[in-house]
């Protein structure tokens, strides 16, 4: 699923929902804090965190593959181990 | 970069016969017997570096006229024959539908493929051990991004421009300070090692070359652009937990920013281009060509197979307390080990 905006310089802001993932911002888009603070963006395309867990917010680092690992129901062990009320859960120790 | 030192029959046959005139000596094809596995035969892995090195950068003392000269380019399919038949009998896959390429590489990815080098260098490894890491990876990211780029002209629509999306950042956005395999040349130089393009190859086995040769088997060859994407795909899709891990290893090591700048660069960059390499290149690839589909997969799953078995060959080397290069190696001086 995809938003588009026209952005400043004409060039159309692209938000691309990946599935189960980061979403993808393309275009002359800014991405500033509440402020109105600047975030350095040192790329053309970024992939924005939403699954709250990467280490290196507001990007992406692909924690959320983790995440839905360890969000699997468990077949062996007793339901809900090793996640949290939220329902994901990532290891601080043992994964990262 | 310079001739290497050959390593059985047929590298020393090339390396003695590209340095004459090109033409002018006839290559006899190969007749050696193959050995029991392609991706660690020294002698086959070695010559085929050479051979696609041509396409690259080539070597000092070599005439450019024999990237293209009949004769070699024969023995080279013979090698790729050999190096093929291996990694069709280590890869097996599963037919997979079109529709379905972005979820097999997914599963395929998510998959452990063989022990955790990335855990092992972020947690324990010693400084002589990351060096050794950093020396193998140097064949491959001192060129990297460069064999992925011999897709571009053979795809097409959406395919080639996430193709092109993920190339064009690997380069640096037209900033060639940010270029990959630029950056990585202070990882390099911050462990003590040489940046020079190629310096290594002789310290290298043959299961490090076959990780870069891999690639280049499936960018020279048109009928391999699946397997191209597919590769692409799988080393994007492995990338950002793992360097997220080798930069925290390197900085418990004492590496500075600059040091790990490129394993940091990798985090964030490989989050964004595994997703536009598994659906945008990948998946599109597979709905236009269904008939590459089992390819794509085929190419992804090679690329694991071949990371994992270079990591298997680093952790045994470590845990036998031996180098896991081909011969000790003099470190500058000054350097901790």
């Amino acid at each position: 699923m995809t938003a588009r905006h026209r952005g400043r310089g004409g060039n159309p802001i692209t938000v691309t929902l990946c599935e189960n993932g980061p979403l993808l911002l393309r275009g002359d888009f800014v991405i500033q804090t509440q402020d109105g603070r600047q975030i350095a963006v040192r790329r053309r395309t970024v992939a924005l965190c939403r699954c709250g867990h990467s280490t290196v917010g507001p990007f992406c680092d692909g924690t959320h593959k983790l995440v839905r690992r360890r969000d699997r129901p468990s077949t062996a062990a007793g339901s809900g181990t090793g996640t949290d009320p939220a329902g994901t859960s990532v290891d601080t120790e043992e994964e990262r | 970069m310079r001739l290497p030192e050959p390593r059985g029959p047929v590298s020393e046959h090339l390396v003695e016969v590209l340095r004459r005139e090109p033409g002018t000596v006839p290559i006899p094809g190969t007749t050696r017997q193959p050995a029991p596995s392609a991706v660690h035969d020294e002698d086959l892995q070695l010559s085929l570096f050479l051979c696609y090195e041509l396409h690259y950068r080539g070597f000092d003392e070599v005439d450019d006229a024999w990237e293209w000269q009949p004769e070699l380019l024969g023995l080279r399919a013979g090698l790729e024959r050999a190096f093929e038949v291996d990694l069709r009998d280590r890869v097996r896959v599963r037919p997979v539908a079109p529709d379905d390429v972005p979820t097999a590489l997914g599963d395929l990815t998510s998959t452990d493929h063989g022990p955790s080098l990335p855990r092992h260098l972020q947690r324990k490894g010693t400084l002589g051990q990351f060096r050794e890491f950093v020396l193998h990876r140097s064949i491959y990211h001192r060129k990297e991004a460069d064999p992925h780029t011999w897709g571009i002209p053979r795809l097409a629509g959406r395919p080639k421009a996430a193709l092109v999306e993920i190339q064009a950042d690997e380069y640096g956005g037209g900033q060639p300070e940010r270029m990959h395999a630029e950056i990585f040349r202070h990882t390099m130089q911050a462990l003590g090692l040489d940046d020079g393009y190629g310096r290594y190859v002789d310290a290298v086995p043959a299961v490090t070359l076959a990780t870069s040769n891999v690639i280049s088997l499936f960018g020279l060859r048109r009928r391999w652009r699946g397997a191209l994407a597919g590769h692409l795909a799988a080393i994007e899709m492995t990338s950002s937990q793992p360097n997220r891990r080798y930069g925290a290893g390197l900085r418990r090591l004492g590496g500075d920013e600059l040091a790990t700048w490129f394993f940091d660069e990798h985090v964030v960059a490989d989050a964004v281009h595994e997703q536009i390499a598994a659906h945008d290149l990948c998946g599109t690839l597979a709905r236009a060509e269904p008939d590459l589909a089992a390819d794509i997969v085929f190419g992804a799953a090679c690329a694991l197979d071949l990371d994992a078995e270079l990591a298997t060959h680093l952790l045994a080397a470590w845990d036998r307390g031996e180098s896991s290069l081909r011969r000790p190696f003099g470190w500058s001086s000054g350097q901790a080990s």
